[in-house]
């Protein structure tokens, strides 16, 4: 099936922001032969763009987003942001974890600030950026708790927040709602677009297994095969922004598409699943 | 009558009971009276050598050899064990070593340290040193390479470098483990300290013992035993209140 | 980790340990006065494997070594049985088994061979008290802590309690046993040798430390080069049976 061009929120005529053309494999600890993870995967992404990548559990998209990230380095082929070669973690990309990365030994405000301080920020300087971040995410009274004592919800605010403080312009997000409750998870899916949408050119790639939330909040939704992964599909998400999370879904349009891309998921899902062994 | 307070009392009458059939065993004549000292010998030889200013002396000598070994053992085995967590090519080049040496009896060593250091305290330090720092290593480097990779992976992408990596993740995250594991050595670094002193020195607990088995003073061994367990007790109620301090912010 | 640099490691792992010895048989001022020539060393152990009396006390070490360490797993697997079954037991006794812990148990050598003499027995009894803590604790908390769920569903299922104890606590004994066995093992390696440094009349440490005494250093390099190689030996050997035994364990 061919991939279908994207129209992106601003049509960009220079060279996409992120090129990917990769194939990966993994050394096994007992086998000596590989598998494969990834097979020949190609992706493009415009700056500015919110794209979503969906396939069926185990297809490597977790493992792709790594390699973007530079935390790996694939076994094959390149990855290329902004024309240079991914060949390790860059200052201008961030990353959020499934399950949050906050040090338990640190305050949220001092996790958020981190990244700042990392970059040499003084320290009167990085308390306030940090706490206008935490204050945008909803944390204005939790600043010097401590993750243990704040709830998962919160806790993943303050990842994020933390994530988001350096303004990063290519952000990767690993499946990062997916341990949160319905209601907890609109609100921040709300607040991380109203982030990206502010934030001047912010590319966002987002991982996920809900097909749902991947159409309300990209532009485009690229769907990948069973194990080894590819790109299958690229779907192109025209619904008008700025948008509600929770009321886009009762849209038609959002029905509409939501049916097309769930039967070609859905195919891909059952591709590997043979009678009897989907245990 | 609460459980709590009838196993206080339960383990007071066996204490008792021990030490009571102790001194009965003693005085019937049932054992060697000089082999095995009555418990009301040991209280007096306690008592006497209290006063004097010798034990106290002993006391510290065999402190300041634990000590010195202990400090240079969690120190050096801490930044070895880090670097054997943090670096693979560290850990390929020295884990040979580190496992051959682990597997040697280190208290058979004595006789070389003997022959090397002559007989003062700088053997008993180095074998108080050389038990420490493979136990302090060992769990270090475990520790560094049970971090959870999410915390190192999310530190490298907000731009951490490798000594702020080190100082922001691993220090704090080992520092758990180096502060119970330290809590096991000092006990074992303490009796090693003894062991050392049989060995060499004119002085310490260990000395105490030896000499009380050289003179067959037994009232002596039990002493410095009583001594030493009292050391013991103490040193680890003090590192417990360190460690429980330090896991105040755990998870 | 490449193939190139694992092989490059090992390489320098061989140098090193060629260096080192090269340094040690030629610095003759120094180490070898001490320490004796590594080439003194290895003539001395040829000696000691020729030598039927010399080579008669390996044996004697190990056997020390082993009798101690057997009637330790037997004593402190009865005691946790004990202490587990019942936690009132456990709770009573518990402070006196910290106390044991706690005791300086291997300064406490000189005092056995006081009381029980310089033979066999009293290393065998000093290797057992010394060495039953490690895997009476082992044991005593694997007992305790059997996974509840593993339990209950026993129970739903059906067993009765010999079933249990056969299909589930026994199981939980013989894994804490093989997991703590090569601390066991080594401890009670140590505290045989170290009994025989102080007073013996056969066996390797006895020897080491009559060479020790005639400044016949090579000869006690060459016993502690002996005991560090069966010592490494049945590490290695115990770290493949712990492997084997352990598998279905999870690596938390």
């Amino acid at each position: 099936m061919m991939p279908e061009t994207a129209p992106s929120r601003e049509t960009v005529m220079s060279a996409p922001l992120l090129e990917v053309d990769v194939r990966h494999e993994i050394k096994g600890e007992r086998q000596k032969t590989a598998n494969l993870v990834l097979s020949d995967v190609s992706l493009r992404v415009n700056a500015g763009e919110f794209v979503s990548i969906v396939g069926p559990s185990g297809c490597g998209k977790s493992t792709l987003l790594t390699l973007i990230a530079g935390l790996a380095r694939p076994s094959g082929g390149t990855i290329k942001i902004n024309g240079e070669q991914v060949t390790g973690v860059r200052p201008d990309v961030g990353f959020i974890f499934q399950q949050d990365a906050l040090l338990p030994w640190r305050t949220a405000s001092e996790n958020v600030q981190l990244a700042l301080k990392f970059r040499g920020v003084a320290k009167a300087e990085r308390r306030r950026r940090a706490a206008e971040w935490m204050d945008r995410f909803g944390l204005e009274d939790l600043h010097e708790r401590y993750p243990r004592e704040m709830s998962g919800g919160q806790r993943k605010r303050a990842a994020i927040a933390a994530t988001l403080v350096y303004e990063p312009r290519l952000l990767l997000m690993d499946e990062p709602f997916s341990a949160l409750d319905v209601q907890t998870r609109d609100f921040i899916e709300t607040d991380v677009l109203s982030a990206w949408s502010q934030t001047e050119d912010q590319t966002a790639l987002l991982v996920t297994h809900d097909l749902e939330e991947a159409i309300a909040l990209s532009d485009r939704v690229v769907v990948m095969s069973q194990s080894p992964g590819r790109v299958v599909s690229d779907y192109a998400v025209d619904i008008p922004r700025p948008r509600d999370i929770m009321d886009v879904r009762t849209t038609e349009h959002f029905q509409v598409l939501h049916k097309k891309i769930w039967a070609d998921l859905r195919t891909q899902v059952l591709q590997g699943a043979t009678p009897g062994n989907s245990w | 009558m609460s459980t709590a307070w009838s196993k206080r009392i339960l383990q007071l009458l066996i204490l008792a009971a021990i030490v009571g059939l102790w001194q009965l065993l003693v005085s019937a004549g049932e054992f060697n009276a000089i082999a095995v000292a009555s418990p009301g010998s040991v209280a007096n030889e306690l008592g006497s050598l209290l006063g004097n200013t010798t034990i106290w002396l002993d006391m510290l000598h065999t402190l300041r050899g634990l000590a010195i070994g202990y400090l240079a053992g969690v120190a050096v085995g801490t930044a070895i064990g880090t670097l054997m967590g943090v670096s693979a090519v560290v850990r390929a080049y020295l884990t040979p070593f580190v496992a051959f040496l682990n597997a040697v009896p280190r208290l058979a060593l004595i006789p070389l340290l003997v022959a090397w250091l002559g007989f003062g305290q700088s053997q008993q330090v180095v074998l108080v040193f050389l038990v420490v720092v493979f136990m302090v290593l060992l769990t270090v480097q475990a520790s560094v390479q049970n971090i959870p990779k999410r915390f190192v992976d999310n530190a490298r992408m907000i731009g951490a470098s490798r000594l702020e990596l080190v100082r922001e993740v691993y220090l704090p995250a080992i520092g758990i483990w180096v502060i119970s594991s330290a809590r096991v050595a000092i006990g074992i670094g303490l009796q090693v300290a003894l062991v050392g002193e049989f060995f060499g020195g004119h002085q310490g607990l260990g000395y105490m013992i030896e000499e009380g088995e050289a003179t067959y003073n037994t009232n002596l061994i039990y002493a410095a035993v009583v001594v030493t367990a009292v050391l013991a007790i103490v040193i680890d109620q003090l590192l417990g209140v360190v460690n429980r301090r330090a896991a105040r912010w755990l998870p | 980790m490449r193939l190139w640099a694992k092989g490059l490691i090992v390489l320098a792992d061989v140098a090193t340990v060629a260096g080192v010895i090269a340094i040690w048989q030629s610095d003759s001022a120094r180490t070898a006065t001490y320490l004796s020539r590594p080439s003194d060393i290895a003539s001395a152990i040829k000696v000691w494997l020729t030598n039927s009396t010399l080579l008669g006390y390996i044996p004697v070490t190990l056997e020390e070594a082993a009798l101690g360490m057997v009637i330790a797993l037997v004593a402190a697997t009865v005691l946790a049985s004990l202490l587990a079954s019942s936690s009132y037991a456990a709770g009573v006794l518990e402070p006196f088994m910290a106390l044991g812990n706690a005791a300086p148990r291997i300064a406490l050598a000189p005092l056995f061979l006081l009381i029980f003499g310089t033979e066999l027995k009293s290393k065998v009894i000093f290797v057992a008290t010394a060495v039953v803590f490690i895997p009476f604790f082992s044991i005593f908390r694997a007992l305790t802590t059997v996974d509840k769920d593993i339990l209950n569903n026993a129970r739903c299922l059906g067993a009765r309690r010999m079933w249990i104890v056969r299909d589930v606590y026994i199981p939980a004994v013989t894994s804490s046993v093989v997991a703590s066995l090569r601390v066991t093992v080594a401890f009670s390696l140590l505290t045989a040798i170290l009994a025989e440094y102080l007073a013996s009349q056969e066996g390797i440490g006895y020897e080491i430390q009559q060479a020790q005494q005639n400044s016949q250093t090579n000869f006690a390099m060459a016993g502690v080069v002996i005991i560090a190689l069966i010592a490494v030996c049945i590490d290695m050997a115990l770290r493949l049976l712990e492997r084997r035994a352990l598998v279905w364990r999870d690596p938390s």
